[in-house]
């Protein structure tokens, strides 16, 4: 009993970066509506510089640094850390969210989701991807509790941290600005007819969210030294948090913080024991957020609070695909050709191009079309990957066959991510499907009951005699392999064509535009949302299964929520709604052929995720409809003036790009 | 607006490019000799979450080393193509990739995890696998001619930690280890079947290499009242976080302390009683060390210290180190070509070498039933005394362990 | 009650020629009406007139396709719908713009300047039901309660123009009757200028200085109230057949 207790305590640590993470998260969101998936990101930034400033006395900025001689104390560092943290706030407010207020919920997804991507890399690049120490504030002790000597730190932090989110409760409850904020969350119109400026209220709530996330973590990391990844990724359990508190109440996300934090403590002390399931012993405690997620999500879906925003701006327009065979045959051509003309890690560039786009076409289908935002879609792949391996090594299953029914086992599991979305949507659909990608990355991927140490070889594939391997030799990427890679990726943009042009297309679209309307209209909105994840996944799935053949081995790492989230920012910066976006998605995916040549010829591959990240930043504020879109509206301008026709009086079918923005009512 | 944010973030990306092209380029290690370089590739986890950075600059230091002092491999310059792996099999497989389009005559496992991943690139190339220790028992448990494991293979460690507990007349052991499924299978396959055998009881702790929180490992730790607190395999930094983290919580007993160094400067009189099982004679163990070895030391801390990273010598700089001052050596034994076949075929000859600070070796398949990769079966233990300074617990130093206590091979 | 006159003939608020609308197509054209100090003035005109959209545009919701807004005699420029209304010029919508999560003191927190508990006290006066709800909820009041929380929190900013999109929406015409009176004494008192969009000809002419009415988008007929009341089967053609007046350009104006 009294190591519960113990354990209990030591997971107040945890807890209190969770408080700190989860008012955030709140605060910015009552201020914007936006739900901020760089909260984690951000609040390492200046715990980071805390940290280096003690180490060696050297300030970090994101370019360049001042060596400052000697090291300050404890006290400075930790004032210049939140002074980092104030600017960063006030960054990402002008540079990044502000411009995507009134944008649609998958651009704001999108962009924090940039964001967190961004300041993960650079964070790497300034200050290197190992743990380092970070100094401890507060002093080190025990106090005696019920008679159970317990950690005072932790308590400390505990305290701390509820004490500030008491002062965010109060900022909230007492003052005009936190007042107005609550006011303008709820109705942006009539808050800005008062004279207040919801972007100026905005930035103050960013601002203290980034302040307040950056002392949680300065204080907490010292328990476990600073890490890009893990920190980052916190904010999977603070989103957690945040929905337990209905998005609205400090004092929950306060308690359901710590007691979050303790339970996932004393979970890492029930999996030592002897009794406890060897296949339920690692990433347990992950498993524990994403259930919470779930039930909250099912429980009380509707009726979460979603912000009343004027939203001016509205996705992209989708092009509904033709197959026109010259084009189609000239793509072909050009796609043999440099698979023939390339060697070695070029071509085996192309051709991870190729299964990236497969990556990239899964999201086109279930965002670009069908309006549904996951950030799932790794663990799909992985799924399918880790089966096939299954499936080849253990039971002999043959070449088609085989990564046809890993493709099924993982548009298996979308559907069954489908069945939160039948309820929620938007950012709420977002942060399931984050929650379900990082617990499948950590208990089931990382799991060694089911991933032996050996790795998870995928044998090669054969077809009436044709060996398709990757490699043999000392030929890194042989051309047949490479082939049957097109190929299949031919068939299966082939058959989404097809999809997209017929009934089915347009049912996605109907639902993406109007769920209501979609189904007083005689849509089956769940019918149809269970298929979209469907076909998604099974895209992804088949991805997968070709990752797992062109590497002959799978692990972990494979399918992180990282790379899944970075698929996702190309997927976005290529064009969301279309092939052409999908294909220059791949072209610039990682793993694809600009990053060999990043990393070949420039020695950049570190700088690989900050490029992607600030480019994802700038489509996703810029030009919601990619690059993809960006040149199939140069064409069209292009053609308009060859053409010479007068231009058209504005129309608002499909086929244009201008939007059309909802009116208010009139009288 | 929205142009002048384009603008900005080009710019930003622009400026933040251009700050990082103007970092280090190498310097040159070539010593001032001429002719072809043999080129060989080192396989070093410097990045990502589990990284041991020191890897890599045991690897450029032998590399300097070799040229400027040693004369070369034969007089051609020695150079080493060092690939930084980041604990995911992916980057291995491009390194490996870029290791076959680049001809290395031979690739240099500096203590990298993820080198299974890599190993049916090489094998297929037929390009061998040399190397100190291996991490993975993928590659130290491949067939005899392929992989070279100069102090043994991961089973070496297993044995070597059980047989020293056992000497100590320890029965139980709470030990931490980063959660990995390939230290699953180390400890499932290897630590507890030969404690078993040994009549030890362990209890594993798996901590993920992101967080790793030292208070809840030691709390975990102490919870089961062991002979023997401590950890199989961490990284530098979470070692010396744990054993300080077991001493403040009231921890007299044995600390077992894998084959980590740092953690005795930093701790200090902390550290004292602590056992650790490294390779080679670490650069601590300099003071009670044979005097042939405190020359090798000095000689390490000089190598070191000429390529700026004095502060480094950690025991996996030494095991680059001494690894590759070792292939060195055995490569000058070529005459005419040196290519991946006339390497295998060199390996596979070595009789009795001495180490640099390590064992005497002989890499015919037969030292380890079961590891053909392995060339010796030999162990070391040290015990951290009263100053710091590291004592062997045998006085031969190395001393024989009996591989018929490990489970048969798979 | 005295009446303030201003002593420049400055409009508090003007449009000229105003024209605005949706994605590039216009909603309202050609608009162009003035308000004084103390002075209300009534906007009408049927479903789908423009009137709404004169409004937003009048406070800078909707940015001019053509012509200009001027508020206090400075042309509106640049400047954000937050700051129109810091100048004075407060728009209450048509969806009453108040905050259901919040209190009734919260309402008039945010509404009143600084130091100001004498207005406070004015406006309550005005709205003595207000004082028994001070810690109701917003979304808990009767829509009448609502209204006037809507037409309080603005007077309590002293605005210089006062801007009320159908305030008899969803009202007892009783309650409607009460509080149009109240707002045309606090006009007059503090020379606020009011537009009332409203759909009630009748109540609104009564308290109103002038009215314009609006269809199709223009204006198509303007008078001082008393007249416009007298001369009713203008203002029914104005809302009904009103091609005949669209097609002409020039504002019918009544004489006398």
């Amino acid at each position: 009993m009294q190591t519960y207790v113990q354990f209990a305590i030591l997971g107040l640590g945890l807890g209190a970066i969770y408080i700190g993470l989860g008012t955030g998260l709140l605060l910015v969101h009552r201020a914007t509506g936006i739900i901020n998936f760089a909260q984690g990101a951000m609040a390492m930034w200046g715990a980071y510089v805390f940290a280096q400033l003690r180490l060696d006395g050297t300030l970090t900025f994101p370019i360049g640094s001042i060596d400052l001689g000697r090291r300050p104390t404890v006290l400075v560092s930790a004032l210049i850390g939140l002074l980092m943290a104030v600017l960063l706030g006030l960054v990402a407010h002008y540079l990044v969210f502000r411009p995507v207020r009134h944008a649609p919920v998958l651009a704001q997804v999108v962009v924090s989701v940039a964001l967190m991507i961004t300041i993960q890399a650079l964070v790497v690049l300034r200050f290197g991807p190992n743990n380092i120490k970070v100094d401890s504030i507060l002093p080190e002790g025990t106090w005696s509790l019920l008679g159970v000597e317990v950690s005072s730190r932790e308590i400390l932090m505990a305290l701390i941290m509820a004490a500030l989110s008491g002062v965010v409760w109060a900022y909230m409850r007492f003052t005009r600005a936190g007042v107005a904020t609550r006011a303008a969350s709820e109705n942006e119109r009539a808050a800005v007819l008062m004279g207040f400026s919801p972007d100026r209220l905005a930035a103050v709530a960013q601002v203290i969210a980034s302040v307040l996330g950056t002392i949680a973590v300065t204080l907490g990391s010292a328990l476990t030294g600073l890490n890009p990844e893990n920190y980052t990724l916190l904010v999977v359990p603070a989103l957690a948090v945040l929905l337990v508190a209905r998005m609205e109440s400090i004092g929950i996300v306060v308690v359901a913080a710590i007691v979050l934090g303790a339970f996932q403590s004393i979970i890492g002390l029930l999996v030592t024991k002897p009794w406890w399931p060897v296949w339920a012993q690692s990433g347990f405690d992950q498993i524990v957020p994403f259930a919470v997620v779930m039930v909250i999500l099912f429980v009380l879906g509707r009726r979460l609070p979603s912000r009343g925003s004027l939203q001016t701006i509205r996705l992209p327009d989708v092009a509904i695909p033709k197959l026109k065979l010259v084009p189609t045959l000239i793509l072909l051509a050009g796609g043999v050709a440099a698979l023939a003309l390339t060697t070695g890690s070029y071509r085996f560039g192309i051709t991870t191009s190729i299964i990236v786009m497969l990556l990239a076409l899964s999201y086109v289908v279930l965002t670009g079309y069908l309006g549904q935002i996951s950030l799932a879609q790794g663990a799909f792949a992985g799924a399918a990957g880790f089966t096939l391996s299954k499936v080849t090594t253990g039971w002999g299953i043959p070449f088609p066959l085989s990564i046809i029914l890993c493709g099924l086992v993982a548009a298996a599991l979308g559907m069954l991510v489908a069945l939160p979305a039948f309820r929620i949507r938007g950012a709420q659909l977002a942060i399931v499907t984050i929650a379900a990608a990082l617990a499948i990355e950590r208990f089931v991927f990382n799991n060694y009951s089911l991933t032996p140490p050996e790795g998870n070889p995928i044998a090669a594939a054969t077809l009436f005699g044709i060996n398709l391997s990757v490699r043999e030799g000392r030929d890194l990427s042989r051309l047949s392999f490479s082939l049957m890679v097109l190929v299949v990726a031919a068939i299966l943009v082939f058959l989404f064509i097809r999809l997209a042009s017929g009934d089915t297309g347009r049912t996605f679209l109907a639902v993406r535009a109007n769920e209501r309307a979609a189904a007083s209209s005689g849509i089956n909105v769940r019918m149809t949302k269970l298929i979209g994840f469907g076909i998604s996944a099974f895209i992804a799935g088949i991805a997968g299964c070709l990752i797992g053949l062109s590497r002959g081995q799978l692990s972990a790492e494979s399918f992180t929520v990282f790379t899944g989230l970075q698929i996702l920012a190309v997927a976005y910066l290529g064009g969301i709604t279309s092939v052409g976006g999908a294909v220059v998605a791949g072209i610039l995916g990682p793993l694809g052929i600009i990053y060999v040549l990043l990393r070949g010829v420039f020695d950049l591959g570190a700088y690989y995720p900050l490029i992607s990240g600030l480019g994802l930043i700038i489509t996703a504020i810029l030009n919601p409809v990619g690059i993809a879109g960006a040149t199939r509206e140069q064409v069209a301008w292009v053609r308009r003036k060859l053409s010479r026709t007068p231009p058209a009086e504005p129309r608002s079918d499909a086929t244009t790009a201008t939007p059309t923005p909802k009116e208010p009512s009139r009288v | 607006m929205k142009r002048t944010l384009a603008t900005v973030a080009c710019a930003a990306a622009v400026a933040l490019t251009a700050a990082g092209c103007s970092s280090e380029s190498g310097s040159d290690a070539s010593g001032g000799l001429s002719g072809d370089p043999v080129l060989i590739g080192v396989q070093a986890p410097m990045d990502g979450a589990a990284a041991y950075p020191q890897t890599g600059y045991g690897a450029q230091a032998a590399e300097k080393y070799v040229n400027e002092k040693l004369g070369g491999i034969n007089g051609r310059p020695l150079k080493i193509q060092l690939c930084a792996g980041d604990n995911s099999p992916e980057t291995a497989i491009n390194c490996a990739n870029e290791f076959v389009t680049s001809n290395v005559s031979a690739v240099f496992d500096a203590y990298d995890a993820t080198m299974g991943a890599a190993v049916p690139i090489l094998t297929s190339a037929k390009i061998p696998i040399i190397g100190q220790l291996g991490g993975q028992g993928i590659a130290d448990a491949l067939p005899a001619g392929q992989a070279f494991y100069l102090s043994g293979p991961l089973e070496t460690s297993a044995l070597g930690s059980m047989t020293i507990l056992n000497q100590l007349g320890k029965k139980t052991a709470a030990l931490a280890v980063t959660e990995t499924p390939s230290s699953h299978g180390y400890v499932d396959k290897l630590i507890q079947p030969i404690a078993k055998e040994l009549g030890i009881t362990v209890s594993p702790q798996y901590t993920p290499t992101t967080n790793m929180n030292f208070n809840v490992m030691a709390a975990t730790e102490l919870s089961g009242n062991p002979d023997v607190a401590g950890l199989i395999a961490l990284p530098e930094d979470g070692c010396t976080g744990l054993i300080k983290a077991l001493r403040t919580q009231g921890f007299k007993g044995t600390i077992f302390a894998g084959s980590c160094s740092q953690f005795v400067t930093d701790l200090g009189a902390d550290a004292a009683g602590a056992i650790v099982q490294p390779r080679l004679w670490v650069p601590a163990s300099k003071k009670n060390a044979p005097p042939e070895v405190q020359k090798q030391l000095d000689d390490f801390a000089a190598a070191m210290d000429a390529i700026d990273r004095g502060n480094e010598q950690s025991a996996r700089s030494l095991y680059s180190f001494a690894g590759m001052v070792d292939t060195a050596k055995i490569l000058s034994g070529i005459k005419g070509e040196i290519n991946p076949d006339t390497v295998t075929t060199a390996m596979t000859q070595v009789k009795d070498f001495q180490t640099f600070a390590g064992p005497t070796v002989t890499c015919d398949g037969k030292q380890w039933p079961g590891r053909p990769s392995s060339c010796s079966h030999k162990g070391i233990f040290f015990e951290v005394q009263a100053d710091g300074s590291l004592k062997s617990v045998d006085p031969n130093g190395f001393i024989d362990l009996d591989p018929s206590k490990v489970p048969a091979a798979a | 009650m005295s009446e303030i006159t201003n002593t420049a003939t400055e409009p508090l608020l003007e449009t000229r020629d105003l024209a605005a609308g949706y994605n590039g197509v216009p909603a309202i054209r050609g608009l162009t009406l003035s308000v004084g100090p103390g002075e209300v003035v009534a906007l009408l005109g049927p479903n789908g007139a423009g009137k709404t959209t004169s409004l937003l545009a009048m406070v800078g919701l909707v940015p001019p396709l053509a012509g200009e807004v001027r508020v206090l005699g400075e042309p509106l420029g640049k400047r954000k719908p937050h700051q129109v209304a810091r100048a004075g010029v407060l728009l209450v919508p048509d969806d009453r713009g108040i905050f259901y999560g919040l209190t009734v003191r919260e309402h008039l927190r945010l509404a009143g300047k600084k130091n100001d508990a004498q207005r406070e006290v004015e406006v309550l006066d005005k709205f003595p039901v207000l004082r028994n709800l001070d810690s109701r909820r917003a979304g808990l009041m009767s829509g009448g309660e609502q209204q006037m929380l809507a037409i309080a929190k603005a007077l309590l900013a002293r605005p210089k123009v006062l801007i009320i999109d159908e305030m008899s929406l969803g009202l007892a015409p009783k309650i409607v009757q009460e509080m149009l009176p109240a707002i045309r004494e606090l006009a007059k008192e503090d020379g606020i200028g009011v537009v009332l969009v409203e759909q009630h000809i009748e109540l609104a002419l009564g308290i109103a200085d002038r009215g314009v009415i609006l269809n199709h988008g223009q204006v198509v007929l303007t008078g001082a109230a008393s007249d416009l009341l007298r001369d009713r089967h203008l203002v029914e053609a104005a809302y009904f057949g009103a091609e005949e007046f669209a097609a002409d350009d020039e504002d019918k104006t009544l004489a006398g």
